[in-house]
């Protein structure tokens, strides 16, 4: 959830993010993504609209402004894990 | 690209009805970003992408939030099959029932309409509670069974229902059909006398027919509609498929029984066999001028109901064939 919201501060459409997160080495399954960001709609964390580029339509995916909040939020959760992890591992 | 469809159609019959559209068209939108490239008739590659998105009712299950739904949608299919079977059960057994009780001579015949109504009244209680009996039963098969026949790993996208082609012509259907016209025709030209309605009065057995004379105009129409549906059915099972012609005959045909109904709702048939008429079957004179005082005006109430319920679903079937014929033509035309 940490990982869509951060790439979606720019509009992408479902397959486009999928594969933005592949390159990045967060490989998600389409089966886990694609409803998961109709959730993250849903709660508001998202917002997305339909657009029509040459004869194929497709909904690009955004985060709203409770959303940037959320990631703002989740952020700082996730470093002090990641801080607290690091920690316990290097003390072994 | 053929599985691309089966697998959207067969996701879409899992979602609930609000969310259908939508999610359907954007499944669509990225299964092509998925195949992009790909040739047309290139299915390995269409089974790959199938694959990595999932069965179908997996797919459907993620859309849908956990455990806020009854029936989900692994059994939701054969819950819409079972309810579609019971209630054609239901039906079929209560006009049975209906029929049985007006043949069985008793005092009937002044409460008939009375029947008709208890008839539907008890087919609806009837189907509320097998409503209920089968929810409770799939909704206990969800809890204990629903989530772990899906086994993603050994799912092969090639085993998707293949997709119903609405040009086909369904020929069994169709012999039925004609078989049924024939019967029909039979029985309203040559044995009209053979459906009556028994009844007693102070005791005595009474048969009356059903079609009266007040019924001749009326017959024209219906022979024309059941002799023309039997030559279109012809057509229809010697050719195999719907073409735009035959689906101009079709909405023609189907005209006629409208105009039927409009006829009938509009005229007074009943009315038009006096008490002589009844007279002449041998139910006496008095009998006969209460049956046209205090029966009739209430068989004509509940059949005129009947018209005019059967004249807005003809009515309503005319307007789908033109849709289905406009699309036709569309379709001929691009």
């Amino acid at each position: 959830m940490l990982a869509i919201l951060s790439q979606l501060g720019m509009e992408h459409y479902g397959y486009s993010l999928r594969e933005r997160l592949a390159a990045q080495g967060l490989a998600i399954k389409e089966g886990t993504l694609y409803p998961l960001l109709r959730r993250l709609e849903a709660q508001g964390l998202l917002t997305s609209r339909w657009e029509t580029a040459g004869n194929r339509p497709r909904r690009y995916y955004r985060v709203s402004a409770a959303g940037k909040k959320a990631l703002a939020a989740m952020t700082v959760e996730w470093r002090d894990l990641a801080q607290v992890m690091d920690r316990l591992l290097e003390s072994d | 690209m053929d599985l691309i469809e089966r697998y959207l159609k067969d996701v879409e019959r899992r979602l609930p009805g609000k969310l259908r559209a939508d999610v359907t068209r954007e499944l669509r939108s990225l299964l092509e970003d998925a195949c992009e490239g790909a040739d047309r008739n290139d299915e390995s590659r269409a089974v790959a992408v199938l694959r990595e998105f999932g069965p179908p009712a997996q797919m459907a299950a993620s859309y849908i939030p956990t455990r806020q739904y009854l029936i989900g949608p692994e059994l939701y299919p054969a819950f819409m099959r079972t309810m579609k079977i019971c209630l054609t059960v239901i039906a079929v057994l209560t006009l049975v029932g209906l029929v049985f009780d007006t043949r069985t001579p008793s005092d009937l015949f002044v409460n008939i309409g009375a029947d008709i109504l208890l008839g539907f009244s008890d087919f609806w209680s009837t189907c509320i509670s097998l409503l209920g009996t089968v929810v409770i039963i799939f909704a206990v098969f969800e809890r204990f069974a629903g989530e772990k026949t899906d086994a993603a790993d050994d799912w092969d996208p090639r085993s998707l229902p293949a997709l119903e082609d609405p040009d086909v012509v369904d020929k069994s259907g169709e012999i039925i059909g004609m078989a049924f016209v024939c019967f029909a025709l039979l029985m309203l030209n040559v044995f009209p006398h053979t459906m009556c309605l028994h009844f007693t009065v102070s005791g005595d057995a009474q048969v009356l027919p059903l079609l009266g004379p007040g019924w001749q105009p009326y017959l024209v129409w219906l022979n024309s509609y059941l002799g023309l549906g039997f030559l279109l059915a012809l057509l229809l099972v010697r050719r195999g498929r719907w073409n735009t012609t035959l689906r101009v005959l079709d909405l023609l045909v189907h005209l006629v029984i409208v105009g039927f109904f409009y006829r009938l709702v509009a005229g007074r048939p009943i009315q038009e066999c006096g008490p002589e008429w009844l007279s002449e079957h041998g139910i006496a004179v008095d009998t006969a001028e209460h049956f046209f005082e205090s029966v009739v005006p209430l068989i004509e109430f509940w059949l005129q109901i009947g018209l005019v319920i059967a004249l807005i679903a003809t009515v309503v079937g005319a307007v789908r064939k033109t849709i289905v014929l406009f699309r036709a033509f569309t379709k001929a035309a691009g």
